[in-house]
C-alpha cells in the first residue's frame, strides 16, 4: 500500500526521547508532574502510516500533538523533514505548520459552526498565501473527500458527523501537507460510516502520498491504514511492529490483552474463547509503577519486572516489545534480539534471556 | 416463560422548529425474565429514545408517545408520573452511557446509592449506607466503605460505571436498562464490565435491556437481539439466527463492517453507503432503500416486519426479498456483507459512498 | 487550604495598600484640596495658614504625610480635618446602620432572586418565564434612586404605610424595619433582577444536565429532584456572586440610597466627607470598603470550594 518505513529517504518526522510532563497540584498541595510521555522514540517515513494505539492515558494523543508542535515537549527532540522544530517559536514554525495537519476527534467540536464549510476549508488556503480567486480548489478539496462543490456554502450542522470528519479532511489537505496526524478520526462515529472515512484517508494517501500518524483507542481501527502500529502504555511504547504482525504475533503481554478484550461479533467464537479480562486498574500517570509500568496487571510478572524496566528490544523482521519474557518469540528471535535505540534511556541493560510463556498459558495464568 | 416486559407498537415523535421528528415508529418486543435483550442500532435509529420511553423519561410538552410498553399488568407508557416513580429505580432500573456526567458530581457516591434505596423502602440511613457499602464491593470496588465517601470525579471511568451498575441494583429491580453502558471505557475495561453484567444476570435473574451499537458486544452477551433503523424495527431473532442466518440487508451491513479481527485484512474496508435518513422526513417505502444494493419495486412500499413461516418462529424480518433470495444475496466475498458498489479508487465519486 | 489562605492574606495585603496610596494621592492633587486653608479659617493671614501647615505636617514630603495618616488609622486616632472628630469612632457609629441596611436588602434579594429565577427557570420558554425576564431587566435598568423616590412619594407621601426617612435603632424592632423596608427594597431590585436572570439560566443549564435525568430514572420525587440534584447545583454560583456584591454594596453602593432615605450610614457620611473634600473619612471608609472586598471574596471562593468538590481537587471543573 505504502513506501517501507523511510530509512532510505531518511524518515519525514522523528521524535527522540521524547518527554512530556504535565504539572499538577495533588490534594496534599504538593507539586507533582503527569507523565504523560515519557521517553518515546518513533519515526515516520514518506507514505507511511504509523497507527498509535493505547488505553485512555497512555499517552498518544499527547505524544502525537506533541508530533505537530501543537505542544512543546519536556525533553527530546522533534525533527521534520530533517529540521530540528523542537523548540522553535511560533513565528519560526510557520513555514512547518503547512506541512504537517491534524484532523481531531470530535468532528462536532473540531468545526466552527457559525462559519460556512468553505470559509473553514479556505481558512487555511488565505494563511498558506493562496489569495481569494481560490474558490476552485475549495470545490476541488471537496470532490476530493467525496462531498460536493455546493456543500460548500453550508454550514456543519446540516452535515452527518461522517461528512463532518470529511469536512476536517478537506480542511487538512487545503495546505497541502506532508504529514497529517488524525487524533481518532473516526471514534465518534458510526461503525459503517467509519469504514467509509477509512477508506477515503486510505485513497488519499496512496493519490497524494501523505503520511500519516494514526491515533486510536482501539486496535481493529487502525489495523487497514498501518504500516507499523506502536502500543502505548501509561506514557511509553511497549511494542512497534510492522502491522499485521502485530495482530498475528502479539509479543507484549499488554497487545495480548487488548487483542483479547475486543468482543469479536460472532457469538459461538466469543463464547468459546477463554475470555480473561485484564484485571486491575490503570495505575496513576503521576506515579507509575516502577521497573515494567504493566507489572501491576500482567499475570506474568516476576520480581524482574518489578525491579527493571525491560528495554526496547528489536527481534529480527523489525518487530519490537519492551518485556523481560516475551511472547510469541523463538529461541532464535532471542539470540539475534539487539537493543533498540529507541529504547527508554531508563531501561536496564540487559535483553530477555528466554521466550516468555506461550499466549496460551498467558491466557491460563490470567483466568485463575 | 411470562414476559417481564412487552413493548407494543411504541410509537415516539417529538415536536421540534423543524417539524415533527418520528423518533420510535412501530417498535414491539418482549423480554423474559433472567433473558438479556440487545438493541442494535446506529446513531438515529431509535434505540435510545425506546428504553428511555420505558422509564417516562422522555416525556415533556414537545412529545407524543403511544402504544404500550406492559411491566406485568401496568402499562408504563400510560402510567402517571406518580406510579412511575415507584416504577424507576425499583422495578425497573437504567444505566446511562456515560457515568462521568450520569452521577451527581457534588455528592458523595455513597450518598447517592442511600438516596435511592431510602426514595424506595423504609429503612434508616445506617442500614441504607451498609447496603450501599456491600453492593459497591459486590461490583469490584475494593474499600468500599472508604470509597462510597469518595465524589465520583476520585473514580476512573470503569470505577464510575460499575457504581452505576451497583447503584441501578440497590433495589433488586425486575429489569435493567443499559444504554451503552460501555460506549465510552477502554476496551478492556468495557470487557469488566461485560462480564460484571453477565455475572450480575446470572445471580440475580434479573432481565436485561442493553442497547449498543456495538455487534461484538452483542455478540458477547445477548441472547436474542432486535435490530433498529430509523425508528422502526428491521430484524429481530435470536443472536444465533442474527449473526449466522440474517435476514435484512442492513444487517448485513452492519455484520459486513464490522471489524473482524480474527478474519485476514480485506482488500477495501466494506461499508454501507449513504447515511442514516432524515427523521423529519422519513423516506417512504422501506426506509433503508436508498442505501441498499438489491432494491427493487416492492421496496417503494414498506414491508411489514413478519416471519417467514411456522419454523422460523420469533425471528422476524421487515424486508421484501425471499427467505431463499436473501440467503443467496447477503454472501459478499465469502463472508455476509453488502457490497461495495464501486471499484476500489472510483469510490470517492459523490453518490457512491456518500449516497442521496 | 492553609496555603490558600496564606496567599489570599499576601494579595488582601497588597490590595490594600496599594488602594490607599491611590486614594491619598488623589487627593494631594485636587485643587482646592489645602487643607491647611479651610483649617484655619477664613480669615486667616498667610501666618496663620503657615502655622497650621507647621501644626499638621502639611509642609513635609508626601510620603511622610502618608506615613503619619497611616500611622493614624491604624491606631485609630485620625481625626477629621473638618470637624475635628475621630473618624474611627464615627464610623463604628454608622455601620450598624449600613449594615442593616445592606444584610436587609441581601436577604430580599436572595430569597427573591431564587424564586423567580427558580420559577422561570422551570417554565423555561414559556410566559412565565418570559413574563419575569421583563420584570427582571425592569429591576435591572431602573435607578435605585428612582425607585427610592418613588416608593417614597407612593408608600409614604401618598399612602402614609412607611416613614420617608431616617433610622431608628435595634432596639425598637419594629420602627427599625419600619424605616427600612423602602430602602431595602429600593436597594435589592438591581440585584433581584440580576440573580434571577442568573438562576434561571444556571437552571436552564442543569436540567438538562444527565445526572438529574438519573435522579429521576432513580425514582426520586420531582422535589426531592428539584431542590437536591438541580436547586443544589445551580445555586452553587449564586453564592459565590453574592459574597462579592454584599461586599460591594457594603463598602459603597449604599451611598445613594443611603442618601436618598437619610439613614446615617457609612456611605451618608462619605459622602458629606467628599463634598467637604475631608481626606481623612474619605480615605478611612475606602480602606474599608476594599477590606470588605477582600474578606467577602475570599470566604466566597471558600464557600465555593465546600459546595463543590471539584474545586478543592483540581481548582476547576
Amino acid at each position: 500500500m505504502t513506501a517501507p518505513a523511510g530509512d532510505a529517504v531518511g524518515p519525514l518526522l522523528e521524535l527522540d526521547h521524547l518527554r512530556m510532563l504535565f504539572p499538577v497540584r495533588e490534594a496534599g498541595g504538593k507539586r507533582a508532574h503527569v507523565h504523560a510521555v515519557d521517553d518515546v522514540s518513533v519515526a515516520v517515513g514518506e507514505g507511511e502510516t504509523l497507527g498509535l494505539v493505547g488505553e485512555s492515558g497512555c499517552g498518544k494523543t499527547t505524544l502525537a500533538r506533541c508530533a505537530v508542535r501543537l505542544l512543546k515537549p519536556t525533553a527530546g527532540t522533534v525533527r521534520f523533514g530533517g529540521h530540528d522544530i523542537t523548540s522553535l517559536g511560533p513565528r519560526s514554525l510557520r513555514p512547518y505548520r503547512a506541512q504537517m495537519q491534524i484532523v481531531f476527534q470530535d468532528p462536532q467540536g473540531s468545526l466552527n459552526p457559525r462559519k460556512r464549510v468553505g470559509q473553514i476549508i479556505g481558512a487555511g488556503l488565505r494563511l498558506a498565501g493562496g489569495g481569494r480567486g481560490d474558490d476552485g480548489r475549495v470545490g476541488r478539496l471537496l470532490n476530493q473527500v467525496g462531498l460536493a462543490p455546493e456543500h460548500a456554502n453550508r454550514f456543519p450542522h446540516e452535515f452527518s458527523g461522517g461528512q463532518r470528519q470529511r469536512i476536517g479532511v478537506a480542511r487538512a489537505l487545503a495546505v497541502n501537507p506532508r504529514l497529517i496526524v488524525l487524533d481518532e478520526p473516526v471514534s465518534a462515529l458510526d461503525v459503517s460510516i467509519q469504514a467509509q472515512v477509512i477508506n477515503l484517508l486510505d485513497d488519499l494517501q496512496e493519490e497524494l502520498g501523505l503520511s500519516y500518524i494514526f491515533v486510536a483507542h482501539d486496535l481493529s481501527v487502525v489495523r487497514h491504514v498501518s504500516d507499523r502500529i506502536a502500543v502505548m502504555y501509561l506514557g511509553k511504547v511497549v511494542e512497534l511492529s510492522p502491522a499485521e504482525e502485530l495482530y498475528n504475533r502479539p509479543v507484549h503481554p499488554y497487545t495480548l490483552s487488548l487483542l483479547a478484550a475486543i468482543p469479536v461479533p460472532d457469538p459461538r467464537l466469543s463464547r468459546s474463547r477463554a475470555r480473561h479480562a485484564v484485571r486491575g486498574e490503570l495505575p496513576s500517570p503521576i506515579d507509575p509503577p516502577g521497573g515494567c509500568r504493566y507489572h501491576t496487571r500482567c499475570p506474568a510478572a516476576t520480581d524482574l519486572c518489578r525491579q527493571v524496566e525491560p528495554p526496547l528490544t528489536v527481534y529480527p523482521g523489525g518487530h519490537q516489545a519492551a518485556c523481560h519474557h516475551p511472547l510469541n518469540v523463538s529461541s532464535a528471535d532471542i539470540a539475534a534480539a539487539v537493543r533498540s535505540p529507541a529504547s527508554s534511556r531508563s531501561a536496564g541493560p540487559d535483553l530477555p534471556a528466554a521466550p516468555g510463556p506461550s499466549a496460551s498459558d498467558l491466557r491460563e495464568s490470567a483466568a485463575r | 416463560m411470562t414476559a417481564l416486559l412487552e413493548v407494543e407498537h411504541l410509537r415516539v415523535s417529538f415536536r421540534t422548529e423543524e417539524g415533527v421528528l418520528q423518533a420510535v415508529d412501530d417498535v414491539s418486543f418482549s423480554l423474559g425474565r433472567g433473558e438479556l435483550l440487545g438493541i442494535v442500532g446506529e446513531s438515529g435509529s431509535g434505540k435510545s429514545v425506546t428504553a428511555m420511553t420505558l422509564l417516562g423519561l422522555t416525556r415533556g410538552p414537545n412529545a407524543n408517545i403511544s402504544g404500550r410498553a406492559l411491566l406485568g399488568d401496568l402499562d408504563l407508557v400510560a402510567a402517571s408520573e406518580h406510579r412511575l416513580e415507584h416504577v424507576r429505580g425499583r422495578r425497573v432500573a437504567m444505566v446511562f452511557q456515560d457515568p462521568m456526567t450520569a452521577l451527581n458530581p457534588v455528592q458523595r457516591v455513597g450518598d447517592q446509592i442511600v438516596e435511592q434505596v431510602r426514595a424506595h423502602e423504609p429503612v434508616g440511613r445506617r442500614e441504607a449506607m451498609d447496603r450501599a457499602v456491600a453492593l459497591l464491593d459486590r461490583v469490584g470496588i475494593p474499600r468500599a466503605r472508604q470509597r462510597a465517601r469518595s465524589y465520583p470525579h476520585e473514580f476512573s471511568g470503569g470505577m464510575r460505571q460499575r457504581v452505576m451498575i451497583a447503584m441501578a441494583l440497590s433495589c433488586s429491580p425486575e429489569i435493567l436498562i443499559a444504554d451503552e453502558p460501555t460506549t465510552a471505557l477502554d476496551v478492556t475495561t468495557q470487557a469488566q464490565i461485560l462480564a460484571e453484567i453477565k455475572t450480575l444476570r446470572e445471580q440475580t435473574g434479573v432481565g436485561v435491556l442493553l442497547i449498543t451499537h456495538d455487534l461484538g458486544v452483542i455478540a458477547e452477551v445477548a441472547d436474542r437481539v432486535v435490530v433498529m433503523y430509523a425508528g422502526r424495527v428491521v430484524e429481530q431473532g435470536s443472536v444465533e439466527e442474527i449473526f449466522y442466518d440474517p435476514r435484512h440487508p442492513y444487517t448485513w451491513g452492519l455484520l459486513g463492517s464490522a471489524p473482524r479481527l480474527d478474519k485476514p485484512r480485506p482488500e477495501r474496508l466494506p461499508t454501507i453507503p449513504g447515511s442514516p435518513p432524515s427523521l423529519l422526513h422519513p423516506p417512504l417505502g422501506c426506509r433503508f432503500a436508498p442505501r441498499c444494493a438489491w432494491r427493487f419495486e416492492a421496496c417503494s412500499s414498506e414491508p411489514d416486519l413478519k416471519s417467514d413461516g411456522p419454523e422460523a418462529g420469533d425471528h422476524l424480518g421487515r424486508c421484501w426479498l425471499g427467505l431463499g433470495t436473501a440467503r443467496e444475496r447477503r454472501v459478499v466475498g465469502g463472508t455476509i456483507g453488502l457490497p461495495v458498489r464501486a471499484p476500489a479508487g472510483a469510490s470517492r465519486r459523490p453518490g457512491d459512498e456518500t449516497a442521496p | 487550604m492553609g496555603r490558600f489562605l496564606l496567599r489570599r492574606l499576601a494579595s488582601a495585603a497588597v490590595v490594600l495598600f496599594t488602594v490607599s496610596v491611590l486614594t491619598f494621592l488623589i487627593f494631594e492633587v485636587i485643587p482646592n484640596g489645602n487643607p491647611a486653608l479651610r483649617l484655619a479659617g477664613r480669615t486667616a493671614t498667610p501666618a496663620n495658614i503657615a502655622a497650621v501647615e507647621k501644626a499638621y505636617g502639611f509642609n513635609k514630603p508626601v510620603y511622610v504625610q502618608y506615613l503619619k495618616t497611616m500611622e493614624e488609622v491604624f491606631t485609630g486616632r485620625i481625626v477629621s480635618y473638618a470637624q475635628n472628630l475621630n473618624v474611627v469612632s464615627q464610623l463604628r457609629q454608622d455601620l450598624p446602620v449600613t449594615a442593616s441596611l445592606v444584610l436587609g436588602a441581601a436577604v430580599v434579594w436572595l430569597v427573591l432572586g431564587i424564586v423567580l429565577g427558580l420559577t422561570a427557570g422551570l417554565h423555561a420558554g414559556g410566559p412565565i418565564d418570559k413574563a419575569i425576564t421583563v420584570l427582571n431587566f425592569l429591576g435591572i435598568s431602573a435607578p435605585s434612586f428612582v425607585i427610592g423616590y418613588v416608593l417614597i412619594y407612593l408608600l409614604s407621601f401618598k399612602l402614609h404605610v412607611f416613614p420617608s426617612s431616617g433610622y431608628v435603632g435595634l432596639s425598637d424592632p419594629l420602627g427599625w424595619a419600619d424605616h427600612l423596608v423602602m430602602p431595602w427594597f429600593s436597594l435589592a431590585i438591581l440585584y433581584t433582577g440580576i440573580y434571577s436572570q442568573v438562576l434561571r439560566a444556571s437552571v436552564v443549564d442543569t436540567l438538562s444536565e444527565d445526572h438529574v435525568r438519573t435522579a429521576k430514572a432513580k425514582g426520586l420525587s420531582r422535589r426531592r429532584v428539584l431542590v437536591h440534584h438541580v436547586l443544589r447545583t445551580s445555586l452553587i454560583p449564586i453564592v459565590s456572586l453574592s459574597g462579592l456584591d454584599i461586599a460591594a454594596v457594603l463598602g459603597g453602593s449604599a451611598i445613594i440610597i443611603e442618601v436618598v432615605f437619610n439613614l446615617p450610614g457609612i456611605g451618608n457620611y462619605a459622602s458629606q466627607a467628599i463634598g467637604a473634600l475631608d481626606v481623612p473619612p474619605v480615605l478611612v471608609i475606602t480602606l474599608f470598603g476594599a477590606f470588605a472586598v477582600v474578606i467577602f471574596s475570599t470566604v466566597a471562593d471558600i464557600l465555593y470550594a465546600a459546595l463543590d468538590p471539584r474545586i478543592r481537587a483540581t481548582g476547576s471543573r
